[in-house]
């Protein structure tokens, strides 16, 4: 019976002990993570790669638009340039900055509040979509395409 | 059996009002670009009804509240996301609850808040086929703890509001 008191007296010190450890833990994950960056950027929907581009080589601005229509048979596709037809579609961006989804018919718009990423940490994802936009490969900090001495 | 019928008619308010909140939280712009993160109000009624009359009072509600925004508001892959939070999260609020002596709501919320973030992570993963998705996992963390905290707090502060019995 003592032991039980004495469990319930110290309890809520453990729980809010551990509460903030997985919080602090989670800063540092946010912090650790926040300045990498990739040079791969997949377009993924429905588990599926519609398209890899590597941002090296991207010039300009480069349109895609995802359509995940489920009573289409043959979605997800993706077509080139800023098409938005039917239901269930993401309008991509992709620039040597990164990629951004600029346009959607999910309701919360929050795909499109993310902004660019070229981080592996942070993809972009439509949830009612089921749009997901990573970005991996390490990318060298400097910028520079080789060093030599 | 008169105590029986107040009861049903308490539960019932008690899912409508959990149902509007949700209405309400659901036409609100997000406040960070983060997937999944909403500030989980309408919790507030299910712990409440867990303290008050018990654990499956507070599962009829949230079950209540799930269907009823799946069929108004929502569709089934959002039903699965909030069902799966749901019931997680009120599965750990209780185990909390008991671990507390009913005491310190606003930890048992944030169990809650946290668990109810943990579940829709693992959701997305599977229907999205990805880990990638994981990536928000450190967000979601905090996000949960911090709501939860705060259904935690305002359960606390609805209980001790007497309701005139009649």
């Amino acid at each position: 019976m003592s032991n039980k008191k004495s469990a319930s007296k110290y309890a809520p010190i453990i729980m809010t002990a551990l509460l903030a450890l997985i919080a602090i833990a989670s800063v540092i994950w946010i912090v650790l993570v926040k300045n990498t960056k990739g040079e791969t950027v997949s377009i993924v929907s429905n588990g599926i790669t519609l398209k890899t581009i590597d941002l090296n080589t991207a010039t300009g601005e480069l349109l895609f638009t995802v359509i995940n229509d489920p009573s289409d048979e043959t979605a997800p596709y993706i077509v080139d340039g800023n098409k938005p037809l039917g239901t269930h579609y993401n309008v991509i961006r992709i620039t040597r900055e990164g990629a951004e989804i600029i346009d959607s018919d999910c309701t919360t718009h929050i795909c499109i509040h993310e902004g660019i990423t070229d981080s592996p940490a942070k993809p972009i994802v439509c949830l009612p979509n089921r749009l997901l936009i990573t970005v991996t490969g390490e990318k060298s900090e400097t910028d520079t395409d080789a060093v030599t001495y | 059996m008169r105590k029986d019928t107040r009861k049903i008619v308490t539960l019932g308010l008690l899912a409508a009002l959990s149902l509007a909140i949700y209405a309400f939280e659901s036409v609100l712009p997000p406040l960070l670009p983060i997937p999944g993160m909403k500030p989980g109000l309408s919790n507030i009624i299910i712990l409440y009804t867990l303290k008050r009359f018990g654990k499956k009072e507070a599962g009829s509600v949230l079950l209540v509240r799930l269907l009823l925004s799946a069929i108004l508001f929502g569709n089934a892959i959002s039903l699965i996301y909030s069902a799966a939070g749901g019931f997680l999260a009120l599965l750990i609020e209780i185990l909390c609850d008991k671990i507390l002596s009913g005491k310190n709501l606003q930890i048992t919320g944030a169990f809650g808040g946290l668990f109810h973030n943990i579940a829709q992570l693992i959701i997305a993963m599977l229907i999205m086929q990805t880990g990638a998705v994981f990536s928000y996992a450190p967000y979601l963390f905090i996000a949960g703890i911090v709501t939860g905290l705060f259904t935690g707090f305002a359960s606390h502060f609805l209980l001790k509001i007497k309701i005139p019995e009649t």
